[in-house]
């Protein structure tokens, strides 16, 4: 998945091409007596140690003959200055560097930052990580859909995913998922809006996680509605459980996943809106209430660059996955012969989505292609009939490096 | 305090036995967690694979820390697969675990070089100045 819209990334780039190469973190662990420096860009050589500066809060300076300075980890983006000698006493304030040569050919003068302490570089570094926003998800066909196209006719589709509203609560998500489009079989009416706590065990055995490397937990309590007609309104829970496979190496650049999930969702019905509950001869609509339902789905992910140049794509994208619910009792079905809600369902109700991307070219302000999506199934909370192609142009910003 | 590391690939015939024996000795926290996130990289990918018979450890790609999670040769291009590269990071890095599992962001897109600076802020707040 390439990069999305992402502000700190591409304000990243644009200094970059103005040759304002900085430090984005510096931080002293006064136990090992190393000041640790992650610049924003790669570096074409490590500075020296006369061009290197360490400044302590008295305003002294550490003599360069103490100083050791190297590339650290793996990398030219981390660099490590070593004091030697005796341990230093008195707070380390700030790095500089006299002469900094960047990969790219530019070089920059006086670069320097202030030095954080372990306690305050784990504070600036997290904001920095928050930062960079989200993607904008193509989260999870599990629960999610796309309509353009319907042998129904064609017709306009909206598809929001916001997931990623910070509560200041760890590992708590809200998330609002809508699924709309006005071709009638191409129209999930899907709403969702809700809370989701997100948990994951390693798998550490070295046999086992060459095939399942994780198992993620997710606990989610969530509205159902059908965005706009029909006031048709679910409060469910939804706990599920997925193993997620490693990536598989495929060759240079490409590469494939899977994850297969389980669970169950329980809650009941708050509104059936204008389902016509007091007409003659539809009383099964009255006695929906309570919702419970398993659900067992796969999801896996092939992603294949073309170095070759064989085809006119530079990378073919394939995600594919379905999930089948079960209904354990009755609830609401939209007719598409009425166009209204006045059906009951129960049993089992699978939805399969395959979206293929193929990205044609890249600029320098991101990558362009095309995005083909079949959906076929039903989704709640109205498990309207669905069966739809969505074809479209698809732009991701970002930059596409080339190592 | 520690010293700078050298590079110095060993070219020795029993690969099996030197893994083995550094297997071991890298059972434990390596101090600066390089290492861990590294090996938690690659147990999450396997387009990615650490040799820590070499001084310092040696990945491919090489250049690991100056990519993103999502780079195609790193291939963690899923929110659900950040979150196994952090459960897996969490499982090595156990006296950090509530930090990791609450401060990097399941976001594919981030430097990978960035978690490392993180990593090492968190393991020496102990020992802050």
């Amino acid at each position: 998945m390439k990069k999305f819209a992402q502000l700190a990334i591409l304000a990243t780039a644009l200094l970059a091409k103005t040759g304002d190469h900085n430090i984005v973190s510096a931080v002293y662990a006064p136990d090992l007596g190393v000041v640790r420096i992650f610049f924003s860009d790669k570096l074409k050589a490590v500075p020296s140690s006369a061009e290197t500066t360490v400044t302590l809060k008295s305003g002294a300076k550490i003599d360069a003959s103490r100083l050791v300075v190297h590339f650290e980890g793996q990398g030219t983006r981390s660099v490590a200055v070593h004091i030697n000698g005796a341990p230093v006493q008195d707070v380390v304030t700030q790095i500089a560097f006299s002469t900094v040569h960047f990969a790219d050919d530019t070089t920059g003068s006086n670069v320097n930052s202030a030095v954080d302490n372990p306690g305050d570089g784990v504070i600036k570094i997290t904001k920095l990580m928050q930062q960079i926003a989200n993607t904008q998800s193509e989260k999870s066909i599990f629960a999610s859909g796309l309509a353009t196209t319907s042998s129904s006719g064609t017709a306009g589709a909206a598809d929001v995913n916001l997931n990623s509203i910070d509560l200041g609560i760890p590992n708590l998500k809200t998330f609002l998922q809508l699924k709309k489009a006005t071709a009638k079989e191409g129209d999930p009416k899907n709403f969702e809006f809700g809370l989701n706590y997100m948990s994951a065990i390693a798998i550490q055995d070295p046999a086992a996680n060459r095939t399942i490397t994780a198992i993620l937990l997710d606990f989610a309590g969530k509205s159902e509605g059908t965005a706009s007609k029909f006031g048709v309104n679910n409060i469910v829970g939804d706990t599920s459980v997925s193993l997620q496979s490693p990536v598989f190496d495929l060759g240079p650049r490409s590469s494939a996943h899977f994850r297969i999930l389980g669970g169950f969702e329980g809650g009941s019905n708050r509104s059936k809106g204008d389902a016509p509950v007091d007409a003659p001869g539809f009383a099964p609509l009255k006695n929906v209430d309570w919702i419970a339902r398993s659900k067992f789905g796969v999801e896996g992910a092939l992603h294949v660059e073309n170095p070759m140049k064989v085809l006119p794509f530079e990378l073919i994208e394939l995600r594919a996955g379905g999930v089948v619910r079960h209904l354990y009792f009755d609830e609401l079905r939209y007719d598409m012969a009425t166009d209204k809600v006045d059906k009951t369902t129960k049993g089992a109700h699978p939805w399969a989505q395959v979206d293929l991307k193929l990205m044609l070219g890249h600029t320098n302000q991101g990558n362009y292609g095309l995005k083909l999506t079949y959906q076929r199934g039903s989704l709640p909370p109205v498990f309207a009939t669905t069966k739809a192609f969505q074809f479209g142009f698809v732009f991701e910003t970002g930059d596409r490096t080339e190592h | 305090m520690s010293t700078p590391k050298q590079n110095k690939t060993r070219t020795g015939v029993n690969r099996d036995f030197e893994a083995n024996v550094a297997s071991l000795l890298a059972a434990g926290p390596s101090g600066d967690g390089d290492l861990e996130v590294a090996r938690a990289i690659a147990a999450t990918s396997q387009k990615v694979s650490v040799d820590i018979t070499t001084v310092p450890f040696t990945t491919v790609p090489a250049d690991l820390f100056d990519r993103t999670f999502d780079d195609p040769d790193v291939a963690i291009n899923t929110p659900e697969l950040m979150r196994a590269f952090k459960a897996q990071l969490a499982s090595k890095l156990k006296s950090i675990r509530q930090l990791i599992n609450d401060n990097i962001p399941n976001n594919p897109s981030l430097d990978i070089g960035l978690v490392v600076q993180f990593v090492f802020a968190a393991l020496h707040q102990g020992g802050g100045q």
